[in-house]
């Protein structure tokens, strides 16, 4: 009898079973086939005006242009081949592969999707029977791989997938109320970034990186006053308007995920570590023959540089005598001081996947970290902690969190929500940050970072030249470096931190040769663009204040048709900033014609219309 | 008489087992890679490892006899939940949990040989009492044999673990022949207990505030209908007492669960705040919190829908190899196998899973005795509410919650305790005659 009872509820329980299994391959074939979750339902697709995204000066960096979609319905098609022959013509794509989506056996399909008005109308006027259309924004980048690294990018259904459109991706698609009949209208995103500084430290990193065969490079440059980055360029880069084109490489935001030894550029740290134990005595010698014992372990210096006192060996970069000095600090003050300078934590930069780099407990230091860690070794840091850290040096000692948001605007251009500078407070004094500064501006006046030297600003900074350790050998490389600068422009009244990383430069692979002279080729640039006036030291030709700026204006009409009529308001102000033009828009809703058309001159005196249709659906 | 015979066991069952271990460990391997370094860390080669111990560890046991073992029942249970305790308050915390026992090279779970423990000694229990399980008053101890382990675990912060004891006791009480309406009622309890809230919070989330929502939220209302509809079983449970009734039975056990429903579920909807409530409400609509509760089950449907019909390919899933996915080796393996062997991967791969659960069904179907039939059961379902539970949270059927594939999922403890259980079948498959 129990037996019976048993052998019953096993076979209940082996049938739930079974029911539970078919559960799981349906649910699976739906995840896995998922277009048709969608597309049975096209119109359930909520057309979504994706905030545009706008650099600190309101320049256009992402926005959102309405084209048409074209889908089918397979079942409804009379004659596929002739309707495949002539879309496939149209749309140049091949005859085979559209005829193969009109006589699919489903009720839905895509056969091309945001395509530009004039094929979509060539096809319309065919009026072939079960052919629809439906209007959908795309996402599109005019200035290409500018800021990519950090714009990001979106899918096809306009889903932020990278970088400021993932992370704010319910903003950009946000609720915003407009017009929702027709579609959604999410909030706009201003950045804290300078696109024509932005756009030049792209530059110049491209062409050191190339210089020197580097693996990859990144520039960091921050206001240390507000912590707000202004410019964060990388290298290699990648189009967003084709983000599937390029890998992971290019679109990893290395100074940013991964972190790095740093070598010498932390030296500085050190020093306010002395400061902080009050043991830094100027006139005190450290003899430097080298080369230092620590236990059985012997640390090589940068060179033999005799008896010189802590400016010095700081200017030509000591690991003796940073080594030397460390006897006199306590490992637990050391370890404080970093952590004050926001090394082993995430700076809160909000972009995605920061790295929060490793910086042990104290308790876990072998005799040697204290040594090692003073010279920028046995500890991992990211770039973005580099540029605050400095930046907290260059503004009198208050660390100021890095930040790449400025606000959030809705769709009429209205600030709904500021983003604020985060302080964590004064972790050095103004007296201790001024004597910092004196020995950076040291390192570059005839030191190791002498090729960052400008004639027309006092810079200050330190060069950093870290061998790579290799994970696989166990070993530091011999050939494998990061080459950085660390820098403030100017050190007399700073201005701007700027980062610079080469990863893997070949031949010549010192910060001081690498990364020094991109710094001040940025640094001069960024200050001239910002209006700093140059203190000139000696007297030498002065260098052109008007900023040159080829690839950053537009020199002709760019095709606003699509555009909801506030976003291309934005793309006429930037045109205004360069040229002479008026310009109307001829009501509300989507541009649907322009005058002058795409592609002409714009010339000083120049009248623009935008027209807007009313029958966006 | 026939002997105990090797080839009684069921070399089908290994066979898909291992098939299933070389899916994890690929995987595994694939999910270790760093496309940049070319690196891998080589977890991968761990996982060979536990595999290879658990290996030795099957074949040990199987040649033990499961009866003998189950004489042990309460001794090993008894030692696994005193190491489980220690380790609940002395463990270093590892990933959030204090749920490891760390020996420097390796570390250990004990709470996961607690799940084949606890099911040895229910197997025991059930075995023993087993012609008065139809009474209410006998589901009692099985309660309480799970409830240690599940309120260690819990104290362990390892939610996941401790919640999967609760399906394998109600479902070897079913097939252990419990009384199906007391499981029904409990069942029912829990359903009301649970789903009113949930439904509740998501209609308030909508800003759908309605009468019955105020009934619930605010003031003694609900509590004086549970009352009434409590008296109304109490009045008629008492009648069942003295003047036996089927009529009464079906008045007075709908009108208990229906009450202590009403009870629970206010209280359960009240005390659902802050983060446990934002859980709940991004399982629901996870696309409304795609950067913080959400993102894990997006990231692994996301995964899953772009793996296609034939996968991206060893080493070329981008959600996994770019960092998108969380847990590419525990929790969301299988999102990974999704990505990148397509839905004919995962297919077969769930076909060898349901087909480890049948064979090992008819384990306990076949067994000569009783307890081995139970033991079975138990490893059945041992098994069983791991896979459900972890590929119903990939695929976004169930909250999140850590669970491992078992025998695919990275890990040295589950992967011993599952080939523990594997040796244990054998040993009920080979030993069924041998008395």
């Amino acid at each position: 009898m129990i037996q019976k009872v048993f052998n019953r509820r096993v076979l209940i329980t082996s049938v739930i079973i079974f029911i539970i299994a078919g559960l799981f391959i349906y649910r699976l074939t739906e995840l896995h086939f998922s277009e048709k979750i969608l597309l049975n339902n096209p119109f359930k697709l909520i057309n979504i005006r994706r905030g545009y995204i706008t650099d600190r000066n309101r320049n256009i960096l992402a926005i959102s242009i309405q084209k048409e979609s074209i889908y089918a319905n397979p079942e409804k098609i009379k004659d596929p081949a002739a309707a495949a022959a002539v879309i496939a013509s149209v749309l140049g794509d091949s005859e085979q592969s559209v005829l193969q989506k009109l006589k699919s056996d489903k009720k839905f399909v895509w056969i091309k999707r945001k395509v530009d008005e004039e094929p979509a109308a060539e096809i319309k006027k065919h009026k072939f029977e079960g052919i629809y259309f439906k209007k959908e924004f795309k996402r599109v980048y005019p200035n290409i791989s500018l800021a990519a690294n950090i714009l990001g990018f979106t899918g096809i259904d306009n889903n932020g997938l990278e970088g400021v459109e993932f992370k704010m991706d319910s903003v950009l698609s946000g609720f915003s109320s407009g017009d929702e009949s027709a579609f959604q209208l999410g909030d706009n995103l201003v950045l804290t970034i300078d696109k024509y500084i932005q756009y030049y430290a792209e530059k110049y990193l491209a062409e050191t990186v190339q210089q020197y065969s580097a693996k990859q490079g990144a520039v960091i440059i921050t206001d240390p006053y507000s912590g707000k980055i202004i410019a964060y360029a990388k290298y290699p880069s990648y189009d967003p308007n084709y983000y599937y084109k390029a890998g992971r490489n290019e679109w990893r935001n290395f100074a940013v995920v991964d972190a790095f030894e740093p070598g010498s550029t932390m030296k500085i740290f050190s020093m306010a570590a002395l400061l902080k134990s009050g043991q830094l005595d100027a006139s005190k010698k450290y003899n430097c023959t080298g080369a230092v014992q620590i236990g059985d372990t012997v640390i090589n210096c940068t060179g033999v540089h005799g008896s010189i006192d802590i400016m010095d060996v700081i200017k030509y970069s000591c690991n003796v005598g940073v080594i030397t000095s460390m006897n006199t600090v306590n490992s637990s003050i050391l370890y404080s001081t970093l952590r004050n300078f926001g090394f082993g934590e995430s700076t809160n930069s909000q972009l995605p996947g920061e790295s929060s780099g490793i910086l042990r407990e104290v308790d876990s230091w072998s005799g040697l970290s204290k040594y090692s860690i003073s010279i920028g070794q046995e500890l991992s840091v990211t770039g973005l902690q580099m540029a605050a850290a400095y930046g907290a040096i260059a503004n009198n000692g208050e660390y100021i969190e890095p930040s790449i948001f400025e606000s959030i605007e809705n769709y009429n251009h209205k600030v709904i929500k500021q983003f604020d500078s985060v302080s964590r407070g004064k972790i050095i004094s103004p007296e201790e940050a001024a004597f910092l500064r004196k020995m950076l501006a040291n390192v570059v006046d005839g030191g190791t970072g002498k090729n960052a030297a400008s004639k027309n600003y006092v810079f200050g900074g330190k060069t950093g030249t870290a061998q790579k350790y290799i994970r696989s050998a166990g070993s530091y490389s011999s050939s494998s470096n990061v080459a950085s600068f660390a820098g403030i422009a100017p050190i007399d009244n700073p201005k701007l931190v700027i980062i610079v990383i080469i990863d893997e430069p070949v031949d010549v692979t010192s910060g001081g040769q690498v990364a020094a002279p991109l710094f001040k080729k940025i640094a001069e640039k960024s200050l001239v663009y910002l209006g700093e006036s140059n203190r000139v030291l000696k007297k030498l030709d002065p260098i052109d204040k008007k900023p040159v700026l080829p690839a950053l204006e537009y020199k002709t009409m760019p095709d606003m048709r699509g555009m909801f009529f506030a976003d291309a308001l934005m793309i006429l102000e930037e045109i205004q900033k360069t040229r002479a033009v008026k310009y109307v828009i001829d009501g509300q809703g989507i541009v649907t014609s322009q005058v002058p058309s795409a592609g002409t001159v714009i010339k000083n005196g120049d009248k623009i219309i935008l027209y807007t249709g009313k029958d966006d659906e | 008489m026939k002997n105990s015979s090797i080839s009684k066991f069921d070399i089908k069952l290994l066979i898909a087992v291992i098939i299933v271990v070389s899916f994890g460990i690929l995987t595994i391997y694939s999910a270790g890679f760093d496309p940049i370094d070319k690196l891998n860390t080589g977890m991968y080669k761990r996982q060979i490892m536990w595999f290879v111990i658990g290996f030795i560890m099957m074949i040990g046991v199987s040649i033990v006899d499961y009866k003998f073992i189950g004489e042990f029942a309460p001794y090993i249970y008894a030692i696994n939940l005193f190491i489980l305790i220690l380790t609940t308050f002395f463990a270093p915390v590892i990933r959030g949990s204090r749920a490891w026992i760390d020996f420097g090279l390796f570390s250990i779970q004990p709470s996961e040989f607690m799940k084949l423990s606890t099911v040895i000694l229910l197997a025991k229990y059930i075995e023993f009492r087993e012609r008065d399980l139809h009474n209410f008053r006998e589901l009692f101890i099985p309660a309480i044999i799970i409830l240690f382990p599940v309120l260690f675990i819990i104290l362990q912060s390892d939610f996941g673990t401790a919640m999967i004891f609760v399906p394998i006791l109600f479902a070897m009480l079913f097939i252990g022949g419990a009384d199906i309406s007391h499981i029904v009622s409990i069942l029912s309890i829990a359903f009301i207990t649970f789903v009113i809230p949930l439904t509740l919070l998501y209609a308030e989330d909508l800003g759908r505030v309605s009468v019955i929502s105020d009934f619930f939220n605010k003031g003694m209302d609900v509590f004086i209908v549970a009352g009434f509809f409590l008296f109304v079983a109490t009045l008629f449970y008492l009648l069942h007492v003295f003047f036996i009734k089927k009529m009464f039975r079906y008045i007075y056990m709908p009108s208990f669960v229906f009450s202590l429903g009403l009870i629970f579920a206010p209280i359960v909807k009240r005390l659902l705040q802050g983060y446990q409530k934002n859980r709940i409400l991004a399982f629901l609509k996870p696309d409304q919190y795609p950067h913080d509760l959400g993102y894990n089950v997006i990231q692994s449907k996301i995964a899953i829908g772009s793996g296609g019909l034939i996968g991206k390919g060893l080493l070329k899933g981008t959600q996994t190899q770019l960092g998108f996915l969380p847990e590419t080796t525990s929790d969301f393996i299988f999102s990974v196998i999704s990505e990148e062997w397509g839905f004919i991967g995962v297919f077969i791969l769930l076909m060898v899973l349901f087909f480890i659960i049948f064979r090992s069904m008819k384990t306990a179907l076949d067994s000569a005795d009783k307890f081995g039939s139970l033991l079975a059961t138990g490893i059945t379902c041992v098994y069983f509410f791991h896979i459900l539970i972890n590929v119903g949270i990939t695929v976004g059927l169930i909250p999140v919650t850590g669970i491992p594939l078992v025998f695919v999922s990275y890990g040295g403890s589950n992967m011993m305790m599952s080939m523990i259980g594997l040796g244990l079948l054998m040993s009920i498959q080979t030993k069924k005659s041998g008395f």
